[in-house]
């Protein structure tokens, strides 16, 4: 079913809008989850949160034009915060070294809210990421977006794993030099 | 703003770049760990040794580098952490990692033995980069052929004394089993003795082979088997999953399977090639199996050791084990030597310190008569402990 119709279903608190975007989606968003929680239980109640936290904001979003995108999004932040929470995952620890690595993207870390709005920000990031070569930007969403291993994106991506981890430095090196030149203040 | 909330903000990405990111790939490499129902068990292998089943309190008995050792967490759990060494903290063969020989590119992998090499092939560069300083590194050095093997495929360099296997990058598979029997002397370069007996993703047994001479014959005979492809597929039927590791070739612990629907699988060459052998050959191979294996007990791809490291001196660290005990005054000391650089820089660089809890990853033994010397430490990890185990990122 076209996406503009299944958000169509949401906006008319209709529950087939659900089935439909499982049928369509199911599959890839858990997926997704279970890239980021390595568990596949909690990869199927990541999906069916994000389904419900789709129904819940639906009205007033209206992603009619880039619903997978709004659900895995969603997705995304589940699954990353299921790691935080549920120790028995064991991804906690790798969340939080991805925390570290992009840490040092930031020019002056601290404990303080982001100083910029999400717009800003969603400009920046995109910005920098604009400024990459297709597979270094690919490299980079897989690490941080997808949360994958090193070894996994090598696997991916054909490289040594040596190469995946000096693209990856040299990325955040340069995230944060731009982020510095364009003068944000995260 | 910290990295964790850089982290979130991370799906503020531009969909169209997330999409792009999702395609599958064309082709994969090393992909054994996704494959391998061996390696389904190997977070509990690694951390312990070859484990025993559960005692009554609670706790597995566990043999690491072949010392008895009873812990209450046994799981372990590998992710990556993109550390990228100095320069200054590489082994020769990380800092040189690419030599071009006929305009093709070839990287730096495992060490190899004098007795593995044919003739020089001559002096060539081999170039490595220190992204710290963004300076790149130049020298020269000889070019040796592995007896046996394609230069095409795989040479020897020698670094510093001694030698190291580097492997041809571009992604060129073999037409049929026939040339990859040939360009790499499989028979005489891949011993095929220690198996592990699978059905899907169950394993049903560990057993070993004296003699891999028939199974050699039966492939040998299946020469023009054609190369199906390059990517992982999931084990439906029963295998076996012999265990790879070559030192001429440069692999260690990897995957060659046989599985009894027809297919012989195996990421020795980095990527997963898989060719079609059909059923009546995989017949001969797993009936000959049957009828010549003696049991054996599961390997760990890499034995380990964990612990809180207690005491950092020039020479060695000690790690104390208590911290995996039901009764922490059951825990042993270990001695760790630091004159292996991938050791020290964890503690040198990474800055690994005295109240850290540690995985140590060794393939030698430990030494109970020197005081619990662990030999052949290959390399130091943080830890962190979960509810049954703990989690290492390397």
């Amino acid at each position: 079913m076209d996406d503009g119709k299944i958000v169509e279903l949401y906006l008319r608190r209709d529950e087939a809008a659900l089935r439909y975007t499982s049928e369509k989606y199911g599959r890839r968003l858990r997926s997704l989850a279970y890239g980021i929680v390595n568990d596949r239980q909690t990869a199927e109640e990541c999906e069916n949160d994000a389904y419900m936290e789709a129904w819940n904001a639906i009205p007033p979003h209206e992603p009619g034009s880039y619903l997978y995108a709004f659900l895995a999004r969603i997705t995304r932040r589940i699954s990353l915060n299921c790691c935080r929470y549920r120790s028995r995952l064991k991804r906690s620890a790798m969340v939080c070294e991805l925390s570290a690595e992009l840490e040092q993207c930031i020019p002056a870390p601290d404990d303080v809210e982001c100083r910029i709005d999400d717009m800003a920000l969603r400009e920046a990031i995109n910005g920098f990421l604009g400024t990459l070569s297709e597979e270094k930007r690919n490299l980079f969403i897989r690490r941080y977006w997808y949360l994958d291993s090193i070894a996994d994106i090598s696997g991916r991506f054909a490289l040594s794993e040596s190469k995946v981890k000096t693209a990856l430095f040299r990325c955040r090196n340069q995230l944060r030099e731009y982020l510095e030149k364009e003068g944000y203040m995260l | 703003m910290r990295g964790s909330g850089l982290l979130d903000k991370m799906e503020l990405t531009d969909p169209k770049y997330v999409e792009a990111a999702e395609g599958k790939p064309k082709r994969r490499k090393n992909v054994w760990l996704k494959w391998s129902p061996a390696a389904a068990c190997l977070a509990l292998l690694i951390l312990a040794g070859i484990l025993v089943p559960r005692t009554k309190d609670g706790s597995s008995r566990v043999l690491p580098g072949g010392i008895v050792r009873e812990y209450k967490k046994t799981s372990l759990t590998k992710d990556e952490l993109a550390i990228e060494w100095p320069w200054e903290y590489k082994t020769v063969s990380e800092q040189y990692t690419t030599l071009i020989l006929d305009g093709e590119e070839f990287y730096s992998g495992r060490a190899v033995d004098a007795s593995y090499l044919g003739g020089i092939i001559g002096n060539y560069d081999v170039t490595g980069s220190d992204i710290y300083t963004g300076q790149e590194h130049r020298m020269t050095a000889e070019v040796y052929q592995i007896a046996g093997i394609s230069r095409e495929r795989l040479v020897a360099v020698k670094l510093e004394g001694a030698y190291y296997v580097f492997t041809r990058g571009r992604y060129d598979p073999p037409a049929d089993l026939g040339e990859m029997l040939d360009d790499y002397s499989l028979e005489q370069t891949l011993p095929l003795e220690q198996f592990t007996e699978c059905d899907g993703y169950d394993e049903t047994g560990y057993f070993r082979l004296n003699d891999d001479t028939y199974i050699w014959e039966v492939l040998r005979g299946c020469r023009s088997a054609e190369f199906v492809g390059d990517d992982y597929w999931d084990n439906k039927g029963r295998c076996l999953s012999f265990t790879a590791a070559s030192e001429a070739l440069g692999v260690y612990n990897r995957v060659f399977y046989v599985t009894e629907d027809g297919y012989v699988k195996t990421n020795v060459f980095d990527y997963g090639y898989v060719f079609r052998i059909g059923r009546e050959a995989a017949e001969k191979i797993f009936s000959y199996a049957a009828e010549n294996r003696t049991e054996s007990k599961p390997e760990p791809y890499l034995h380990s050791l964990t612990g809180t490291l207690t005491e950092i001196t020039e020479d060695y660290i000690l790690v104390d084990d208590s911290i995996l005990c039901s009764d922490e005054r059951d825990g042993m000391s270990f001695k760790i030597y630091l004159d292996d650089i991938r050791v020290r820089r964890h503690i040198e660089f990474e800055g690994i310190s005295a109240g850290d809890i540690v995985v140590v990853s060794f393939t030698g033994d430990i030494d109970a008569e020197a005081g619990n010397v662990v030999r052949g430490v290959c390399s130091l990890s943080r830890g962190y402990l979960s509810e049954d185990g703990v989690s290492v990122l390397e």
